[in-house]
């Protein structure tokens, strides 16, 4: 049962059964007809004109499928069939010119009716020779065969033309239009070999689904049928005659049309196939595009691109995209193309959603597949997909997250689909892996160098804290061991070397606190309008009173813009700039303050004639502790702070501070911007 | 003592070098002052001291150059020499024992640490790093 229905699921075996029954229903008719008549019927002197050259048509016809199908398929069983077909179509053409008032009114090769059943009977001998043995035979491969047929075809017309050339020594077959017990012992052996031949059929259909093979069975229960008329003592133009020819023709017919559906099959599988071609040529395209990006260690974010493109493309997704799965924090959604992305239609909760499990090979520990669909769930939140196929992205043994892939329409996913869809996750897992394993790389070296600087940082300020310490105790154990051999004048001096470095000791610790405060963003800058060109004139006052020695000038445009500040920082900026021109500048020189506007900012510089900063130092005077190392510097104390905490007020402010000097012992010049005051 | 010892005093920071200046005068030695490396190696071959107090951090030359100087240099080769430094890693103290320094000792010290270090490096005791 289970068998029979799987059979006619196939269309031409549908076909089949269907005019199997329709045959059936026309023997039954006529056997009817037949019985309830006696059998006798109009004479309509067309119909065998009509019915002989139909059949000689369709036999040419079935004949050359036949021998085009053993082209393609090489058995030798469309080559019997094709040759049997050929050999009946000759002879049904002799049969007919050989009939005595059906071309013309003796018949054009003979008069004799006789010789024309001669033929008739050898016409269906070869077709039940040619049928049984193509059926025993079956599908067998053979090569150049062709000349066999046509050598046999050859012997066949030959035969016809002696039945023709020697009639008179024939045997008689029909008698007063019945048939004598010699042509009904020859219609009996007919019948007997089509049975056969249509039974032999049937089983090798059975076994090697050849449908050739079937339909011939068709005609040759047809052709009993029609030797049946001999042994039932049926005569010409009563029922059992007309319903065997009729048959016939519908034999016919079922064979050329499960031939031709055949070539139609034929084609488009042929059309499938260049399809399947150009398709699997513009995969291994794609995937050779991918993989060549993923080997050149490009960013994942473009190979997530090409992945998305081209599974829009080949998998014919509406909506496509890579989801990520964040190690902690959110998931992230890569959908290139922001106009393609997946905003504003309805929800997608209600849509079916298909996984794609990685292959057996990948060893991986399966990906927690629910918190995939939920996130693809929510990644497509908004598009209208009805079909949502999920491809989880495994490599190396980790679950980076899943190809996602919206359709509007529900529609199956072929092998190849899967294949592909499967191929396309694997190269953006590796790329992801790729990706993760650059970022922990340089995550790692971004740590050591973080590490690495503190503690240089640790070391420097360890040493600047223990110099002026040293003085502190230094000076007070020499006090406590020599005090009384000592002059007064002396202990004084080792007094005020004490308070010196007291003092150095507390600002270098409030320094520290500062830069340490602004480097975590906790310096407070409370920004109102400040007018520049009144703090630069109280602190050039306030420095020229503490440097008598050294002539300090401002220089402020006319109308200066009020810039946004907080004026205690920036007057802290001003003050620390005009200290260190004054403490590397001998005495004697001069210091100019300059405030002018500069596009939307203030620009204040502050300029001296001192030792100057050589070129390599420019940048790196801001950075903390950072000192420019020579004979001249050596004997001037600061912290290495001020110039820190000038740069980070400034970019507090949203300025930039700079350097500038022609080179060591021309003077340099420090600069820096703020902005202008908008408000009003 | 028949004569005065000679200690060459080489540090670059004016406020640390006047405590130890007076004390190893009051202590009876006679003082010789170096505020860079090169003024110090000029002075260590000129005058040939006893015993050299010596920052590592220096002008000119540091003060690793200028304890290779006084290794290398037959006529003072034996002379002993104190570190006195403002750098705590357990590194370059390392190092500057393996280059055999009498002493090593890092700021703030004292006065009576100072003088101690001196004369028992001068004793050719063992130093109070050994211990």
């Amino acid at each position: 049962m289970q068998a029979l229905r799987q059979a006619l699921s196939e269309p031409i075996v549908r076909l089949y059964a269907a005019t199997a029954g329709v045959l059936g229903v026309l023997l039954l008719a006529a056997l009817q007809w037949w019985s309830s008549e006696g059998g006798s019927v109009y004479v309509l002197p067309w119909y065998l004109a009509t019915i002989e050259g139909l059949s000689l048509l369709a036999g040419i016809s079935i004949a050359f499928l036949c021998l085009g199908r053993y082209q393609a398929v090489r058995d030798l069983a469309s080559l019997l069939v094709g040759g049997a077909f050929l050999a009946n179509g000759a002879l049904t053409l002799l049969y007919i010119l050989s009939w005595p008032g059906l071309v013309s009114y003796g018949g054009v090769l003979t008069d004799n009716p006789n010789t024309a059943h001669w033929l008739y009977l050898l016409k269906w001998s070869t077709l039940a020779v040619g049928l049984l043995v193509a059926a025993l035979v079956g599908s067998r491969q053979v090569r150049h065969q062709v000349l066999w047929t046509a050598a046999a075809g050859g012997l066949v017309v030959l035969a016809g033309a002696l039945v023709i050339l020697f009639e008179d020594r024939l045997a008689l077959l029909e008698q007063r239009g019945r048939w004598t017990s010699y042509g009904e012992l020859w219609a009996a052996a007919l019948a007997l070999l089509f049975l056969a031949g249509s039974l032999v059929t049937l089983w090798r259909y059975r076994r090697d689904h050849d449908y050739l093979l079937g339909y011939t069975a068709v005609v040759q229960l047809v052709a009993v049928f029609i030797m049946l008329e001999a042994l039932v003592g049926a005569r010409r133009y009563d029922a059992w005659w007309y319903a065997g020819r009729t048959l016939l023709i519908g034999g016919y017919l079922v064979l050329l049309v499960g031939l031709l559906s055949e070539y139609a099959a034929l084609y488009r599988r042929e059309r499938d196939r260049a399809q399947e071609a150009r398709r699997a040529l513009a995969e291994s395209e794609a995937l050779r595009q991918i993989a060549q990006e993923v080997a050149g260690q490009s960013p994942a974010r473009e190979v997530m691109a090409l992945v998305v493109e081209q599974a829009r493309a080949l998998l014919g997704a509406d909506r496509a995209g890579v989801l990520v799965l964040a190690e902690e924090g959110e998931d992230s959604w890569h959908v290139p193309g922001a106009s393609n992305g997946v905003a504003g239609l309805a929800p997608a909760t209600a849509a079916e959603i298909v996984t794609l499990v990685p292959g057996p090979r990948e060893s991986a520990p399966a990906p927690d597949l629910g918190q995939l669909h939920a996130a693809a769930v929510r990644a497509l939140a908004g598009a209208d997909a009805r079909l949502v196929c999920v491809v989880p992205l495994v490599a190396a043994g980790q679950s980076y997250g899943a190809l996602v892939l919206g359709y509007r329409a529900s529609r199956p996913l072929l092998e190849e689909d899967r294949r592909f869809a499967a191929a396309l996750a694997g190269q953006a897992a590796v790329a992801l892996e790729q990706a993760r394993a650059r970022r922990d790389a340089a995550q790692a070296e971004a740590a050591r160098e973080a590490d690495r600087l503190k503690s240089e940082l640790l070391a420097t300020v360890s040493h600047e804290l223990r110099t002026p310490l040293g003085a502190i105790k230094g000076h007070a154990t020499t006090l406590a061991r020599f005090g009384p051999r000592l002059r007064s004048t002396q202990r004084r001096e080792f007094l005020e070397a004490i308070d010196r470095a007291s003092d150095r000791l507390a600002e270098l610790i409030d320094n520290l606190l500062l830069v340490q405060r602004m480097d975590a963003g906790g310096l407070p800058i409370d920004l109102e309008r400040v007018a520049l060109d009144q703090l630069v004139a109280e602190v050039v006052a306030e420095t020229a009173a503490r440097a008598p020695a050294h002539q300090v000038c401002a220089a402020v445009s006319a109308g200066l813009p009020p810039v946004r500040g907080d004026p205690r920082r920036v007057r802290q900026v001003l003050t620390n700039l005009v200290d260190n021109a004054i403490k590397y500048s001998p005495a004697g020189g001069e210091i100019w303050v300059a405030a002018e506007p500069h596009d939307e900012a203030v620009l204040v510089s502050v300029r001296d004639q001192g030792l100057g900063i050589p070129a390599a130092h420019l940048a790196q005077v801001f950075e903390r502790f950072h000192r420019v190392d020579s004979e001249r510097t050596r004997t001037i104390r600061g912290t290495g702070l001020g110039l820190a905490i000038c740069r980070a007020i400034v970019t507090a402010h949203a300025g930039r501070i700079w350097a500038e000097s022609a080179g060591e012992g021309c003077g340099s010049t420090f600069r820096f911007t703020l902005p202008r005051w908008e408000g009003a | 003592m028949n004569r005065r010892q000679t200690v060459l005093l080489v540090e670059d920071d004016p406020e640390l070098v006047r405590f130890a200046q007076v004390s190893l005068r009051m202590e009876g030695y006679r003082v010789l002052l170096a505020g860079d490396g090169e003024r110090a190696m000029e002075l260590a071959r000129k005058r040939r001291p006893d015993l050299v107090v010596l920052d590592l951090r220096l002008p000119l030359a540091d003060g690793w150059q200028v304890l290779a100087f006084i290794q290398g240099d037959p006529a003072l080769e034996a002379t002993p020499v104190v570190v006195l430094t403002a750098t705590a890693g357990p590194r370059e103290r390392e190092r500057a024992l393996a280059a055999g320094v009498a002493d090593y000792l890092v700021k703030p010290v004292s006065a009576d640490e100072l003088l101690d270090a001196v004369a028992r490096a001068l004793a050719g005791r063992p130093t109070a790093s050994d211990t």
